[in-house]
């Protein structure tokens, strides 16, 4: 009975979730290990061999999501790296956009952080192609060569080649990482036509050089990983997962590290669409909240919303993920005052430690934590009575920072939930009304440790009608990471325009694309049947800055091909923006781009046994506004099974969230265990 | 009862207020980045030259308000009775801004928000189009010496009628621009961010109601006040704080004689009070240097120098409860109709650099050096495909050296703006970028030196007509308490060739043939401190990194560097004992000491 793996680390818990082809779940949880996060996933997959009768040979494949990519980026735990650029462009990182962040009068009050790279590591090499591709200079390769022994004499064994218009033609890049290679074996070197063949030398630049100083420490991570593997006699393939949403086998991932950075909340993501997929949902927002920060995503047709760009700390990273709004607003987030009495919640934290006032741990300043064990909505015992909340020390933080601003604590428990709530709508917003979509015609799924908290009165601010509570909401990444294809992107920039666009060049560049994904995915060993091309184009009008991508249909590249990709831009920008100039403006194309899926087998999740009655465990005071505190329903999630039904108010608790639902609101489990909520604006609306 | 009072009684409590202040700055970001992601004109996508703002039904500016213009115009314009739901209005006639724009090319769209009926409030978006008609592409022309020379003047007119567009005026207005399809893109995306922020103010209306709202948006205003008068002033003593610089004009108009503009203000801080007054700032130009703005207009700019005593603050219109201005008629800053105003950017960047002066006085030199960090300019050519394009270039420049921190280098002064990449430049335009980096020995020395600036050498491959609108190409950024001045600009025209011309500050049209190059310079930021003070292992950093040269270790910081690039210790001790530390607040550097020399500018206020 082969079962496939997913396993997600995360700051608290590795999470392993088994689900075999009868849809039979197991699922692990062991502590992390952040000093070596490989340490956790080898206890995990320990402890499933042991659970599961040691037959390491019903492992048919290992998927896994990590953080160690984004963590190395946000620590800064960078080793010296060098770079080499094209003469006359060596300060390109040092000048990045020459922006300032912030408003009127940042300039007077914000550095400029570090560089990734210490400029007199940059070295430049005479060459030069023109925006074509054309050469103008030749490649200089005495000079390179003598770069090259530069680094080495320095023993800087990481090296980004980022030369001007590389995207346009990569020979020279491809020439000097042969002469680096040659010069000093063993060096990682990132070259940007193959990392990013984008226009944009900046953000080129900054990818290229994230993903050579990813690749010797996911590189390491993964030998780890396959070294543990191996010594508990997992021959199974490992998969690790990236930001946009899929896999790649280990051993081309760490070719492209950048590429995993944000594979975490890609991967809850994932998860969602593939429970609604199961349950007969396609349109949906994903609503993930943990500790310190709350992520969205929208999800339409299946598919999750992508975008070409992500900022990580300072640095944009140009890598297909997908489009992920994240702003900090977690359990932990803290109530502080700025200049003025503002009352702020979020993004400072109390973090792990000392964490919530009352965690007991010595903290004392009120976050969002405190405000709802105080107001009830959180119970005193989570984690099946593991940690136990005080709530004399919420109520005194609440007391004491309330003062300051003549709120009692109850006032300010309900304050801080409800500022909390609206930088969350902010988010949702962002993800939905910013792009051109309604949220009232989307389902909203609850994910993460706090995320059923909220999920449920967001949805009455937003007008969502429904909002659906997974079976294990804590376990969304690793999920996500069992159910995910094995995805291989790439990308082109070809800028074309409409009137005069040459149709062979495009069948020539896509078939470039398609001949790269296909060779990535038979390396993985996928036959033809078992792979799916999606042919996709940046389009915009010409003259705007921001492009929108546009799938294009099945079929030959011909002209009617191609105006039809141009014709469906209108829609997609009347769609985005809310106008479009069909027959009035020109269009121009800019890059070509190409996701290559290895299919792997479905898994569907198993119907459980249903005809159990809603019977509550307890009753206790719970807070609502505007009426006050109301004894409410307290549900076990375990005895809720499929077919039963219940209105709130009420709380349904379970080992790893709790979940509110309003007065007025009505509950129901479907056949697969999701806990489904119909809100009392979708009532009135329908 | 007025606002106030029922705002005394009924104080709103702080969590409304929260939910209804944060509401209206996601409002602003959502309509900003809704004009970034539609607009076309380059100087809004990546110079990132627009601004949106939410102004309560008195026309009050409540959200963060660094560069929105102003509501008045409508009703100046309309009775009440006549404004109907849906209406859109347009205008960019600095003379009928009411104050708040300041060139044509700022085209301003304004949608009031009627709730039930009654005006409660306004949004608004404007931004700078790349071009609106007038004496040479892109609509920037120094030469124009009066406002009609400039381009289309809009009126505050409905563009908008109860929802159905005057078609014949938003064509009209398209086809007045040399590329009218970016104004479309920029007028339609402007007119969509006003929808979506009335979309979002009316939800607000519709939770909590006109008059929660009415105290709501009095006590966001005040508390923006209350942070100036309580955090910020009680940092500056009280006192008379002049301070004066100038605006370049040599050479750039034959009907404007002057070479040098005198700007200049005299900030007072009493009590809980600061008022600035531009008092002997010089007449109003011919040249298209000129401003016709109002105090509100010039205190949301000068507003922003008090960042550094009063962080994480929103300065919304309720600064000009706390900051006054005092403007002198027809000066360049309170400039009369038809005075032209196209170039008017350095006289308007120039201003919170000279306010910031006079603090600097006031703290004793604990604020930055100067930094002047936008430098622009731009050619009208033809495309591969035949076409007229115009591309505007704007580079960055160093930021101020400050206690503790150097300044930072290449930094774009406009808000959030960002430089052009060379790979954008070459893939639309006919232009090759040959070098693109760091200025040497640009920076403002100091014990934390100035930021710097940035050199580019463009080579134009098809023929075209260049324009420069910059300035510090005689005169050079302050440095402060020791610091000295960063480097000043440059423009020359094939450098280093028999051809060699050096261009000036203003200049509307110099024809340029396929092969020839332009090499930019600009500004470093003004130093901060005594660089005899700097860390002498900082500064062979510096030189290790390419960053200064040796000549100027060893004349500007007193440092000598051996040859392995280390600091040779008892050389550098030797010449640092020569050293004598200046006793002036502010170095102006050489170039204004030239200028002094050869009596073309003279000082009213010491240095």
């Amino acid at each position: 009975m082969p079962f496939r793996i997913g396993i997600d680390s995360g700051g608290t818990f590795t999470d392993l979730l088994a689900i075999d082809e009868h849809g039979n779940t197991r699922v692990i949880k062991v502590p992390s290990t952040p000093a070596s996060p490989d340490l956790g996933v080898r206890n995990a997959l320990a402890a499933f061999l042991k659970e599961t009768g040691d037959d390491a040979g019903a492992i048919e494949a290992v998927l896994h999501g990590t953080t160690v990519a984004v963590n190395a980026i946000l620590q800064r735990k960078f080793r010296p790296m060098g770079m080499l650029v094209t003469q006359g462009f060596s300060h390109i990182v040092e000048m990045a956009r020459q922006t300032v962040p912030g408003e009127r009068g940042s300039i007077y009050v914000w550095v400029k952080p570090p560089r990734i790279v210490p400029l007199a590591n940059v070295r430049e090499v005479p060459e030069r192609i023109d925006a074509r591709g054309g050469v103008i200079t030749p490649f200089d390769e005495a000079a390179a060569r003598a770069q090259a022994r530069w680094f080495r004499e320095r023993n800087i064994d990481t090296v980004a080649v980022c030369f001007i218009n590389a995207y346009a033609d990569g020979a020279h890049e491809r020439r000097a990482r042969e002469i680096l290679l040659e010069e000093y074996p063993g060096c990682h070197v990132a070259i940007s036509s193959e990392t990013l063949p984008e226009y944009r030398e900046y953000e080129r630049a900054i990818t290229t050089c994230m993903s050579a100083l990813l690749m010797p420490l996911l590189g390491d991570y993964v030998r780890k990983i396959q070294g543990h593997m191996a010594e508990l006699s997992i021959a199974a393939p490992l998969y690790m997962m990236k930001s946009g949403g899929g896999a790649s086998r280990a051993d081309l991932a760490v070719e492209q590290p950048v590429h995993t950075a944000l594979s975490g909340p890609a991967a809850a993501v994932v998860g969602s669409a593939w429970l609604g997929r199961n349950c007969g949902r396609s349109e949906l927002i994903t609503f993930d909240m943990g500790g310190t920060s709350t992520d969205v995503a929208l999800i339409e047709n299946g598919r999750p919303a992508m975008v070409s760009e992500v900022e990580v700390d300072v640095y944009p990273i140009r890598t297909p993920a997908i489009d992920v709004v994240t702003v900090g607003a977690g359990g932990g987030s803290l109530a502080w005052l700025a200049p003025g009495e503002r009352l702020q919640v979020g993004p400072r934290s109390a973090g792990a430690d000392p964490g919530p006032a009352c965690y007991g741990r010595g903290g004392t300043e009120p976050t969002i934590t405190d405000a709802n064990v105080f107001l009830g909505r959180l119970g005193t015992k989570l984690a099946g009575g593991a940690v136990t909340l005080n709530v004399d020390l919420a109520r005194d933080a609440l007391t004491r920072f309330g003062a300051q601003l003549g709120l009692s604590a109850l006032e300010l428990a309900r304050g801080i939930v409800e500022i909390g709530e609206m930088n969350m709508a902010d988010a949702i917003r962002q993800a939905s009304v910013q792009k051109g979509r309604d949220p009232r015609l989307f389902t909203l799924t609850a994910g993460g440790g706090a995320g059923p908290l909220h999920a449920c009165g967001l949805a009455e601010t937003l007008r969502i009608p429904e909002v659906l509570i997974p079976p294990s909401p804590g376990i969304g990444c690793s999920l996500g990471a069992l159910v995910s294809d094995v995805r291989e992107d790439v990308v082109m920039t070809d800028i074309q325009r409409e009137e005069d666009a040459d149709v062979a060049r495009l069948h020539r560049n896509f078939g470039k694309l398609e001949a790269r994904a296909t060779e990535a995915l038979e390396r993985q060993g996928f036959a033809a049947k078992d792979r799916v091309m999606i042919r996709s184009a940046d389009l915009r009008y010409r003259g705007m800055r921001t492009e929108l991508n546009v799938i294009l249909p099945a079929g030959a590249i011909d002209a009617a091909l191609v105006a039809a990709m141009f014709d469906a831009f209108h829609d997609v920008h009347q769609q985005s923006y809310g106008y479009a100039y069909r027959g009035k403006q020109k269009i121009e194309v800019v890059n070509l781009r190409l996701t290559g899926l290895g299919k792997l087998r479905e898994l569907r999740p198993k119907a459980m046994q249903g005809g159990g009655v809603a019977t509550p465990t307890a009753t206790r005071e719970v807070y609502f506004a505007p009426d006050g505190f109301r004894p409410t329903p307290i549900y076990a999630r375990a005895t809720l099974t499929p077919g039963t039904a219940f209105a709130g108010p009420a709380i349904v608790e379970q080992y790893d969230t709790t979940t509110v639902i309003h007065p007025g609101q009505r509950a129901r489990v479907d056949d697969q265990g999701n806990l489904i909520v119909a809100t009392a604006a979708g009532a009135h609306a329908s | 009862m007025n606002v106030v009072q029922r705002l005394r009684n009924s104080r709103i409590d702080p969590i409304t207020l929260e939910i209804v202040g944060g509401t209206i700055e996601a409002t602003r970001r959502e309509m900003e980045l809704q004009v970034e992601r539609t607009a076309r004109s380059v100087v809004i996508r990546e110079g990132r030259d627009y601004r949106a703002g939410i102004f309560d039904g008195q026309g009050r500016n409540v959200s963060s308000a660094s560069g929105a213009a102003h509501v008045d115009p409508i009703l100046d314009n309309y009775p009440l009775a006549e404004l109907e739901d849906g209406d859109v209005f347009v205008w960019n006639d600095p003379f009928k801004s009411a104050g708040g724009l300041t060139h044509l090319p700022d085209i301003c769209i304004t949608q009031p928000v009627l709730w039930r009926g009654k005006l409660v409030a306004y949004a608004q978006a404007f931004g700078h189009v790349s071009d609106v008609g007038g004496l040479a592409p892109g609509s920037v022309t120094i030469s124009a010496t009066d406002i009609h020379q400039e381009g289309i003047i809009i009126p505050p007119v409905k563009l908008v009628n109860a929802g159905k567009i005057n078609d014949a005026l938003y064509r009209t207005i398209i086809n007045n621009s040399r590329y009218p399809s970016d104004v479309q893109g920029d007028l339609d995306a402007l007119i969509m961010a006003c929808r979506v922020g009335v979309a979002r103010v009316r939800g607000l209306f519709d939770r909590y109601g006109e008059e929660t709202l009415e105290i709501a948006f009095e006590e966001l205003l005040e508390r923006c006040a209350r942070a100036l008068r309580d955090v910020a002033f009680p940092q500056i003593p009280d006192g008379t704080y002049p301070f004066e610089d100038f605006v370049e004009i040599a050479g750039a108009v034959p009907a404007e004689t002057r070479n040098y503009l005198r700007l200049k203000v005299t900030m007072t801080k009493q009590g809980d009070h600061v008022t600035f007054d531009f008092d002997g700032t010089d007449a109003q130009s011919k040249a298209a240097i000129n401003i016709a703005g109002d105090e509100r207009f010039y205190v949301k700019y000068i507003v922003s120098i008090f960042r550094n005593l009063v962080p994480d603050t929103i300065f919304n219109g309720g600064a000009t409860r706390a900051i006054s201005v005092k403007l002198p008629e027809g000066t360049l800053l309170s400039a009369k109709y038809p005075a032209s105003a196209s170039c008017r950017a350095y006289t308007l960047f120039r201003l919170p650099e000279l306010c910031l002066g006079a603090l600097s006085r006031a703290l004793d030199g604990r604020t930055p050096g100067s930094s002047d960090t936008r430098s622009t300019w731009g050619v009208a050519t033809t495309n591969a495909y035949g076409e007229r394009v115009f591309f505007r270039d704007g580079i960055g420049g160093g930021g101020g050296g400050r206690a503790g921190f150097d300044g930072s280098d290449a930094l774009n002064g406009n808000v959030r703006g960002r430089s052009r990449p060379v790979e954008f430049m070459e893939a639309h335009y006919p232009l090759l970028v040959e070098e693109d980096g760091l200025r040497v020995d640009s920076a403002g020395p100091g014990k934390f030196r100035g930021g710097q600036g940035v050199r580019r050498v463009t080579r134009f491959l098809a023929p075209g007509v260049i324009h420069v609108v910059d300035d510090r190409l005689q005169t050079q950024p302050w440095g402060v308490a020791g610091g000295k001045a960063g480097a000043g600009t440059s423009y020359v025209l094939n450098p280093g060739t028999p051809q060699e011309r050096r261009i000036g500050c203003k200049v509307d049209a110099v024809a340029v043939k396929a092969g020839d190059r332009l090499e930019a310079q600009t500004c470093g930021g003004g130093g901060w401190g005594d660089p005899f003070a700097r860390d002498p292992t900082k500064v062979a950093t510096d030189v290790g990194e390419g960053r200064i040269s040796r000549d100027a270790a060893l004349t500007d910081y007193g440092v000598v560097i051996a040859v392995d690039g280390t600091v040779d210790a008892a050389a550098t001790k030797a010449a640092r004992l020569k050293h004598t530390a200046s006793n002036a607040l502010f170095d102006r550097g050489t170039r204004f000491g030239a200028l002094e020399s050869a009596g073309e500018i003279r000082w009213t206020v010491p240095n």
